[in-house]
């Protein structure tokens, strides 16, 4: 049996129908990957879902395995899924967006090929919504484009369907979602910390992955009515001397 | 002065044109010998246009017809756009191409729209004519245009880049497979704007495109390797794309195209500082010489001094003068003027981004001085920093708005941001009831309100001041903003019907009186501005009149108390904290200028009583408001358990 590459982990919390189509496009990604000779996943984590998106769920159960967990956190939810996860490789997709075919087995070459340790981000996303004035949103890489952390520190530069090794997300994992207490955007955070500690951000070519807005029960929605700032604490605590050069590329 | 003169060579090419004027012989003399001027092209297009011209006389052509005619003397210069861009060249009398030579490239005019010459300028440093710089560069070395990386241009012409053509010239004539850079797709521009067809779709663009708006996009930002896939995802959600949407017409985001104001904001505050020395933050709309900048002076002064303090940054949010800032005295100050990012960025952003710098610093404490970003960055981020920092404001007196609402930061901004805030601190009891009584506080937040009194150099006692009261009162003083609040109208009125004195008001003059007032009255001397109390000639005044709609403890009070100057005040804000019946002459809140008037009778007709009452007042603020009290307040009250 071929060692497991990648694990897609999907994550759920009260989605409702809006996760089928994601998790039907996570699946024929991860179908992608295994004809392409990658091994992979699919790993399907709900956190506290209510019985409509478990119902959904269970729908994919023959193709996937489904972790129920009960931290109430997106952040929290990707760590629990770092370790559920079997493949040396992990993505991300949020319940309610959707990826492109390729997405798995375009990073995971793209990874494969960067002698560093990188994080993969699709090239393009599609901000979607039913009546939202849709918009591509291109990703930098860090190989081509000059990024410092000035800019990072104020605007968030990736979307949080990321594919590396599970190392990177064992070293760096999420910080949890504080928002009544005015802190989050755990995807943030954790872009900042791996782009200070060296991980190279870069984009797999021909990838699109596809962000829903407007809906009801979106963290960034919930962020922006607590005025949530990100949680740069752990990163500022561990890497004090990088304050002192924000001007430099990354 | 220099006489042109033409060669007898050049001349002889002209003889059958007889009549030569100087200005057509200057023009001619200056495009014959530049390099800008070729010949063999403008001729080759003229034919093309019908017209047959002698390459020899290609100038003389150009000089007297073809400028008009719109031709172009060279394949860089583009005499149409540039009499079109610059419609004052054609009231000069003198050809596109002279005008360029002559001062547009100075001026760093472009002499074609896909040439920008500041742009050019910018790479060479050099005074040089920007176009003439680039057409004998090495080709790769200089980038005519934004949109034109030369080096990428010449990885796709492999070798069909002669060497008699400048990369851009070649470009022109290269098949549209070639892009000019990794942001403009030629092919793509023309499917996605059919109109354009005619034209070559790069010179259509930076030409018109841009200034309509049309959207172009090259390889870094082409989604046709991604088309088929979005067709398919859409397939199975009806929201990704919505029926009858082209795809090429949903708009594309670079972020990193765009340049952030949000980072040059970062950027500024944190080169500004030592963001490993401990740091108390300090925001202000403004350091113009007022109230509560003199309060925002003296709190930072006081941390300064502190020996525990190690770092003081004030923050401007605001425009106007800095005249506060020499009222700052110590090296601990880092000044940090935002007034420019404040209008680009939106008051969240803004409150964002001050929230991680502050996240980045040793921070010990926020104090928030009328700062509307200030004020935003507790009420929005509050909740976190206070976890980190003694968060404190001040609040001295509601504003009013012209309908009589109350109006401040106090009304607006305290009640969202009370749960935050440490310490409320303000500059007299009266307001501290208000402000119990207002914002229904319990017993935790009524204890956040710290009164602290202003602290007040008093000068030394001059024999000057003892000679008030030997002469007989005449000359009034009034000082301050000639503004709504301080009710400089009610001031005039009050010396109109006492014309046996003499007022002084100080702070303006007669121009800034919007008042309806046609005619002052005789007694009514106007001193203008003054940059301190103490600069003013207040020895050669008896008493001084306040008339302020409302108020805190103005600091004027203070300053003409510490120089013994008897005082007529109203009944406003903590002004009965200073002016009582012990020590001045207070008149009720809503009195007219009778009570005024009465007030300062009463005062002037008897100097042993005016006497008796403001050395209580002088010994009463010598001893209430003085450094060193207002230093041990400070310590005790906000600094205590935040440094060491």
């Amino acid at each position: 049996m071929r060692p497991l590459e990648v694990s897609f982990i999907v994550n759920l919390h009260r989605e409702g129908r809006l996760c089928l189509p994601s998790i039907e496009t996570a699946l024929t990604a991860v179908q992608a990957a295994n004809q392409a000779g990658v091994a992979a996943e699919l790993v399907l984590i709900l956190d506290n879902p209510d019985s409509i998106t478990i119902s959904a769920a269970k729908r994919f159960e023959t193709n996937a395995r489904i972790e129920l967990t009960n931290v109430r956190d997106l952040g929290a939810a990707r760590n629990h899924g770092v370790g559920c996860a079997l493949g040396r490789y992990i993505a991300f997709l949020d319940g309610d967006d959707l990826c492109c075919r390729n997405w798995l087995v375009a990073a995971y070459r793209e990874a494969k090929q960067f002698s560093n340790p990188c994080i993969v981000h699709p090239k393009f996303n599609l901000f979607f919504g039913r009546d939202y004035s849709r918009y591509f949103w291109m990703h930098p890489d860090v190989r081509k484009d000059c990024i410092k952390l000035s800019r990072l520190l104020v605007e968030n530069l990736w979307t949080s369907s990321v594919f590396a090794e599970k190392d990177t997300f064992i070293h760096f994992p999420y910080v949890r979602n504080d928002l009544k207490n005015g802190v989050g955007y755990e995807d943030w955070a954790f872009n900042v910390e791996t782009a200070i500690a060296g991980v190279k951000h870069i984009v797999a070519q021909d990838t699109i992955l596809f962000i829903r807005r407007n809906k009801e029960s979106s963290l960034l929605v919930a962020s922006a009515a607590h005025a949530v700032m990100p949680d740069f604490g752990r990163v500022f605590a561990r890497y004090p001397s990088f304050m002192d050069r924000i001007d430099i590329c990354l | 002065m220099k006489r042109w003169r033409v060669r007898r060579d050049q001349l002889r090419q002209y003889i059958p044109y007889s009549v030569l004027k100087r200005k057509l012989y200057k023009q001619i003399c200056a495009l014959e010998e530049t390099i800008l001027f070729d010949k063999q092209y403008y001729s080759y297009q003229a034919s093309k246009a019908g017209i047959k011209v002698d390459a020899r006389r290609a100038v003389w052509h150009y000089v007297t017809l073809g400028d008009k005619l719109r031709l172009k003397p060279h394949r860089l210069f583009d005499t149409h756009y540039y009499h079109d861009i610059y419609r004052d060249v054609g009231y000069a009398g003198v050809s596109a191409l002279h005008h360029f030579i002559e001062h547009g490239a100075r001026e760093n005019r472009n002499p074609h729209p896909a040439f920008d010459s500041a742009f050019v300028r910018s790479q060479t440093h050099s005074p040089e004519n920007p176009l003439i710089s680039y057409i004998t560069s090495e080709k790769g070395t200089l980038n005519p245009h934004k949109l034109f990386d030369e080096k990428y241009v010449i990885g796709q012409l492999a070798g069909e880049c002669p060497d008699d053509r400048t990369v851009l010239e070649a470009y022109f004539d290269a098949d549209l497979a070639v892009e000019p850079s990794e942001q403009f797709n030629a092919i793509e521009y023309c499917d996605r704007h059919p109109d354009v067809r005619g034209s070559h779709p790069f010179y259509h663009y930076v030409r018109w495109g841009v200034g309509e708006g049309r959207l172009a996009t090259g390889k870094s930002l082409s989604i046709e390797n991604i088309k088929e896939e979005v067709e398919h995802i859409g397939m199975l959600d009806p929201d990704v794309i919505a029926p009858w949407q082209k795809l090429d017409e949903i708009g594309r985001v670079d972020r990193l195209k765009i340049e952030s104001a949000e980072e040059q904001m970062l950027s500024m505050l944190t080169n500004s500082v030592d963001l490993l020395k401990p740091t108390f933050v300090h925001f202000t709309d403004a350091m113009t010489a007022g109230g509560a900048e003199k309060v925002l002076v003296n709190i930072s002064n006081s941390f300064s001094d502190n020996e525990g303090v190690q770092q003081v940054v004030i923050i401007i949010t605001g425009h106007g003068d800095r005249t506060a800032e020499q009222w700052l005295d110590g090296k601990k100050f880092v000044i940090i003027d935002l007034s420019n990012f404040v209008d680009l960025i939106s008051d969240h952003s803004a409150a964002l981004v001050a929230a991680v710098f502050l996240r980045m610093l040793k921070l010990k404490g926020i104090f928030v001085v009328n700062s509307h970003l200030g004020w935003g960055l507790i009420e929005r981020h509050g909740k976190v920093l206070r976890e980190f920092c003694n968060l404190s404001v001040a609040c001295f007196c509601y504003d009013y708005d012209g309908y009589g609402r109350r109006a401040g930061f106090a009304r607006t901004h305290l009640p969202r941001a009370i749960d935050f805030v440490d310490k409320i601190i303000t500059d007299n009891h009266a307001f501290k009831s208000v402000l119990i009584s207002d914002l229904r506080m319990e017993d935790k937040d009524a204890a956040k309100i710290v009164v602290l009194y202003q602290p007040i150099d008093i000068p030394k006692e001059g024999s000057e001041t003892n000679e008030r009261w030997k002469r007989t009162p005449r000359n009034v003083l009034w000082a301050g903003r000639f503004s709504q609040q301080k009710r400089l109208g009610l001031a005039i009125e009050i010396a109109r019907n006492m014309p046996e004195l003499h007022f002084t008001f100080a702070g303006g003059d007669e121009s800034d009186v919007r008042l309806s007032i046609d005619v002052f009255p005789k007694n009514v001397t106007f001193f203008g501005k003054f940059s301190g109390f103490y600069s003013l000639p207040f020895e050669s005044f008896d008493l001084f009149l306040y008339t302020a709609e409302w108020d805190g403890l103005p600091n004027v009070l203070l300053e003409a108390a510490a120089v013994e100057l008897p005082i007529v005040a109203p009944d406003v804000g903590g002004i009965s904290e200073l002016i009582n019946d012990k020590t001045g002459w207070l008149v009720s809140k809503h009195s007219c200028v009778t009570a005024y008037v009465d007030k300062i009778v009463e005062l002037c007709s008897d100097l042993q009583l005016a006497r008796t009452r403001t050395r209580t007042l002088t010994s009463l603020v010598s001893a209430r408001h003085s450094r060193e009290t207002f230093a041990a307040e400070v310590a005790s009250k906000i600094l205590n358990g935040y440094v060491e």
